[in-house]
């Protein structure tokens, strides 16, 4: 009779694990929230009708705020709109050493950093409120060849990772209780190696957010520079073959 | 008049004539700076540390005045080239002969350079005397640059 006492307990909580790892895996929604709620007798009341994102919008909020995350679009329902920003400008300038360096020390001024740089290339990350008059200020330093933004929306992305992170928890705070309640060895192991399956997800979801958080804060500005030569694009052509001889190469160069 | 006078005024009337056709000039080569025989100038003197003069001469064709070929090769040298203009004004020979003279600032290796440039227009010819040294050392051939420039008769 001892030795029987323990397996009911083992089956439900199996079954508890299986619900619980169904449920921070599958797909989110609001409907799947009121479903996993209904699924968790033991769910605490607040959980219960699947309404209450506080967990995870403090969890936004505290990313947001480590981000310094500030412009967000309000949609029609009132989500904000979370959206990357991703622009690359095409100079041509006469100095292209010249021309990275500055396009650099612009971006350090309004808290942007270099992140990759080549002889011809450089790429910046910047607080994405800046990208806009950085982007002026940097086409002030040759021929602008070519101009590209993009923009990707993330809402629905962050929404989703919200909710799964939110979900994980659930499932985390109610596995510690069960584990709390284990009464074998057997199932302190089983619900051990769920805990964590699930703190890894958590770790992986708050990851995730916090990437994507990050590169809607901070901008990628791909700046590439063209040399400029005389021989190179001109912007018109004066039928005297001579002018291309005067300046500093030929009286330099020739003997 | 003489038929002697007037034989020599057709005489150097000649030469006059035909040494603004061919693009003869003279010029003196400032102290510190010792003139090559180079057959790529027309003259070309260098100073010890390296500074250099030039006079070059092009076609001055289709015809057009100072004030053209000052305009095209500010243009050349500002827009198409990337050099920048330190300052500019009009200059005058010795012999009153009117010209524009540029200060430019320019790259050469990855250095930076003063490169002065003054044009002097005839009908027949575009001469351009050059000067150039290391931007940090310019200072000291400025006073050389100025009297090359004063000292050309095109």
């Amino acid at each position: 009779m001892n030795h029987s006492k323990p397996r009911p307990l083992g089956r439900n909580l199996f079954m508890g694990v299986l619900v619980l790892g169904v449920a921070s895996c599958a797909a989110p929604g609001r409907h799947h929230s009121r479903l996993v709620a209904s699924a968790e007798p033991m769910a605490a009341p607040a959980d219960k009708d699947g309404d209450n994102d506080s967990d995870s919008v403090a969890d936004v909020d505290d990313l947001r705020k480590t981000e310094g995350l500030k412009a967000t679009q309000p949609t029609a329902s009132g989500v904000k709109r979370l959206v990357i920003y991703n622009a690359s400008l095409t100079l041509n300038v006469f100095d292209q050493e010249k021309a990275l360096a500055t396009a650099r020390s612009l971006a350090e001024r309004v808290g942007g950093w270099m992140q990759a740089l080549t002889k011809e290339r450089i790429v910046l990350r910047i607080p994405a409120d800046k990208l806009r008059p950085l982007l002026a200020e940097i086409a002030k330093l040759g021929e602008v060849l070519e101009r590209n933004i993009r923009a990707k929306d993330i809402t629905q992305e962050v929404l989703d990772l919200r909710i799964r992170l939110k979900n994980a928890q659930r499932v985390l705070n109610r596995l510690t209780e069960l584990l709390i309640q284990a009464k074998t060895v057997k199932d302190s192991v089983l619900i051990e190696k769920e805990l964590g399956r699930v703190t890894e997800q958590i770790e992986r979801f708050k990851g995730k957010l916090k990437y994507l958080l990050h590169h809607i804060a901070h901008s990628t500005l791909e700046v590439r520079v063209r040399l400029k030569t005389p021989w190179g694009r001109r912007r018109r052509k004066l039928p005297f073959h001579w002018l291309g001889r005067v300046g500093l190469d030929e009286i330099l160069n020739r003997r | 008049m003489h038929r002697q006078q007037k034989h020599q005024l057709v005489a150097i009337s000649t030469l006059l004539l035909t040494m603004g056709l061919t693009g003869c000039f003279s010029v003196s080569t400032p102290r510190g700076f010792v003139e090559l025989e180079t057959t790529a100038f027309p003259y070309k003197a260098v100073s010890a540390q390296g500074a250099v003069l030039t006079v070059r001469r092009f076609d001055n064709g289709p015809e057009a005045k100072l004030h053209f070929w000052k305009q095209v090769l500010a243009d050349e040298l500002v827009q198409q080239r990337g050099y920048t203009i330190a300052n500019e004004s009009a200059v005058r020979t010795k012999e009153g002969v009117l010209g524009h003279r540029f200060r430019f600032k320019g790259r050469y290796r990855g250095e930076e350079h003063a490169y002065q440039l003054a044009v002097f227009v005839t009908s027949s010819w575009v001469y351009l005397l050059e000067a150039t040294a290391p931007a940090k050392d310019f200072s000291r051939y400025e006073r050389a640059a100025q009297l090359f420039v004063a000292s050309f008769k095109p």
